[in-house]
């Protein structure tokens, strides 16, 4: 068999643009996507607050008052959803790692269970930030 | 598609493959995700806590006393350390699966790297400082 008759013959991944989207799958891009995104925001966030803190008072007001502008809120927001999305998904993935969840339907409950999570842990965040901590 | 150049066509099956198997350092960096996911999943906490209760509303001035004492110096350290080496890892997946190009996909994991490095040694130099 030459080359070429083995590349014809061998199995293609599916095509994601016609390949129906399942609940396992979406959760496993956003998993992805979360993770991008918290890698460029959660470090610039850490960043500018250890460096304005270090930086004094003015900076440090600063770069609080932008993050307490609208953008900078709902940038906020954003990242503690993809945060705790990150977080809860991460578990599930932690528990494949140690070879458990791995019917579909366990999959499919752990993936549900993520969400109400992520959607519950993210509103309670928030509504403690804005009714005990921020009055 | 064949690996082997031109002239090279005689080379035993062994020959050819030899050397394109596995890089033998794919589990430690799969060890190394899971143990900076672990450490974060007690580190955020912490962090998601602090904010509400000792950074939302405090002044600067409040907020350096509570991160000078010890444990939450050290705790953002740690933080600072697991998520720039999460982030790390994390991305050079993401790199590898979907950047083809192999020139730009070296210039990302390399750029990344030095980036990423660079930022946790602000932080902790700051953390280090503001506490000292």
């Amino acid at each position: 068999m030459s080359d070429q008759d083995i590349k014809a013959k061998r199995p293609l991944s599916p095509h994601l643009q016609v390949y129906r989207p399942q609940m396992t799958s979406v959760m496993s891009i956003l998993h992805r996507a979360t993770g991008v995104f918290l890698s460029l925001f959660a470090v610039l966030l850490l960043l500018g607050f250890c460096v304005t803190l270090l930086n004094g008072p003015n900076s440090y007001d600063a770069f609080i008052g932008a993050l307490n502008s609208l953008v900078g809120r709902g940038l906020l927001f954003a990242m503690t959803v993809c945060i705790f999305y990150h977080m809860f998904n991460g578990i599930r993935h932690l528990f494949w790692d140690s070879g458990k969840l791995f019917k579909i339907q366990n999959a499919q409950y752990a993936g549900a269970f993520v969400l109400l999570g992520t959607g519950a842990a993210t509103l309670a965040y928030w509504y403690c930030a804005i009714h005990y901590v921020m009055k | 598609m064949p690996h082997y150049k031109e002239g090279q066509e005689f080379y035993s099956p062994l020959k050819k493959v030899k050397g394109l198997g596995s890089a033998k350092s794919g589990v430690h960096h799969w060890i190394n995700q899971r143990l900076t996911a672990i450490a974060l999943l007690i580190l955020m906490p912490w962090a998601l806590w602090s904010i509400h209760t000792n950074i939302l509303g405090a002044s600067h001035e409040e907020v350096v006393a509570w991160l000078s004492q010890p444990l939450n110096t050290i705790l953002a350290i740690l933080l600072v350390i697991s998520i720039h080496y999460h982030a790390v890892l994390g991305i050079q997946v993401v790199v590898e699966d979907y950047i083809h190009k192999e020139w730009f996909k070296i210039m990302k994991l390399v750029g990344q790297r030095l980036v990423y490095i660079a930022s946790a040694v602000a932080c902790i130099y700051a953390l280090v400082s503001i506490a000292l």
